[in-house]
């Protein structure tokens, strides 16, 4: 599929559909993934990095969910088209700074967007329209079982899935729901019911993710199961 | 109000202390990481992927999967800090389930042994070290 494949039709998460869609616009559920013993991208050397993207990209476009899907190395996107695949949350604003020895797939459906060589090697997300997080687990969950009989992750018995960043250490999992909340915005309640989700283990970010500012009046719920954790990894979703 | 923009150095250099420029590796370590990360004896490095401690400082991030295990002993009380607990209890990959279950086995059994052998409770030491020792050679089989 071309890019003007996507552009012509919207993704699914934006057709305003799925439960509770009066009030929770997406859900989206990501897993971080990355090679046992090779350099995380941002630290890995051009030349290596292309070979992992290689070797990861394949494997991605072979997966059943992915026929006739969007692929592309980030070299290859113009900047108004990397803007597009923000904009529709396909990839991040920091995917979209990056050039070769990145790419993006993302599925007919624009459910699944993979990226590859963004902090981690791997980044698996499922968006998808209303309050649908465990239909997004489900899938993202089905394609990391996949990936993983072909690729070798870094993986530790004691630490759980091996990140980039210490932070993301254990399922690599987060879980997030954008919110539309006008009616605490207007009477100015937001403030404190974000004070009081964040003691219950969510965090609040803004409408692109973490850093960035919650639009008019969407903000973005995100669940961060602080990934060592004593739950099973679906129970948390 | 006059309003100067400074970098890390030069803010130290004039004496300014503001609580929000603190060094990354501060944050994450601890007040005066940093500087321990700086004079610390030889700098470690990771042999698979040439990461530093000076680079984790710097960016934040690591280099490999390995540097986990080059860097553990500092990593400890900052995973501790950020999650919730220090064992993983999700998702486990297929092809790792058999090894991992048999080296967490061991680690239950280790444990026993030890315990066993503080209360001098010498026969049950014994059948567990019998145990251990079948373990070890079945690991040491295990892709």
């Amino acid at each position: 599929m071309k890019l003007s494949g996507v552009l012509s039709t919207a993704g699914e998460w934006l057709r305003g559909e799925g439960p509770h869609h009066q009030v929770v616009i997406s859900s989206r559920v990501r897993l971080a993934r990355n090679l046992r013993d090779r350099a995380f991208p941002g630290w890995a050397k051009k030349t290596e990095r292309t070979l992992i993207l290689e070797q990861i990209r394949s494997r991605v476009e072979a997966l059943s969910e992915m026929q006739d899907a969007f692929s592309e190395g980030l070299q290859d996107l113009p900047a108004l088209d990397k803007q597009v695949l923000v904009e529709r949350h396909l990839i991040s604003r920091e995917h979209a700074a990056k050039g070769a020895g990145s790419a993006v797939v993302v599925n007919r459906r624009q459910t699944l967007s993979i990226m590859i060589n963004e902090e981690d090697h791997l980044r698996m997300q499922s968006i998808r329209s209303g309050l649908q997080l465990k239909q997004a687990f489900k899938l993202v969950d089905k394609i990391d079982t996949a990936l993983e009989s072909k690729l070798d992750f870094a993986f530790d018995p004691r630490l759980g899935y091996l990140t980039a960043c210490p932070t993301n250490v254990g399922t690599g999992m987060r879980a997030s729901a954008m919110l539309h909340l006008p009616g605490l915005v207007l009477s100015e309640l937001i403030n404190q019911v974000i004070q009081a989700v964040s003691k219950i283990g969510l965090a609040v970010r803004g409408l692109y993710g973490e850093g960035t500012e919650a639009m008019g009046i969407f903000s973005r719920f995100q669940i961060k199961p602080r990934s060592v954790k004593k739950r099973k990894r679906s129970s948390i979703v | 109000m006059h309003k100067v923009n400074l970098c890390e150095a030069c803010s130290k250099e004039k004496g300014v202390q503001d609580p929000t420029s603190f060094a990354l590796a501060d944050l994450l370590l601890g007040i005066g990481a940093a500087e321990e990360i700086e004079k610390g004896a030889p700098a470690k490095k990771c042999p698979v992927c040439g990461f530093t401690q000076a680079d984790f400082k710097k960016t934040g991030r690591l280099g490999c999967s390995e540097c986990y295990v080059t860097f553990a002993e500092g990593l400890g009380s900052l995973l501790k800090a950020m999650h919730k607990g220090t064992e993983h209890v999700g998702k486990l990959p297929e092809r790792a389930q058999r090894t991992i279950a048999l080296s967490r086995q061991m680690r239950a059994l280790s444990e026993n042994l030890q315990k066993a052998v503080a209360d001098e409770n010498y026969e049950t030491a014994a059948s567990l070290r019998d145990q251990i020792k079948k373990l070890e050679s079945e690991l040491s089989n295990s892709p």
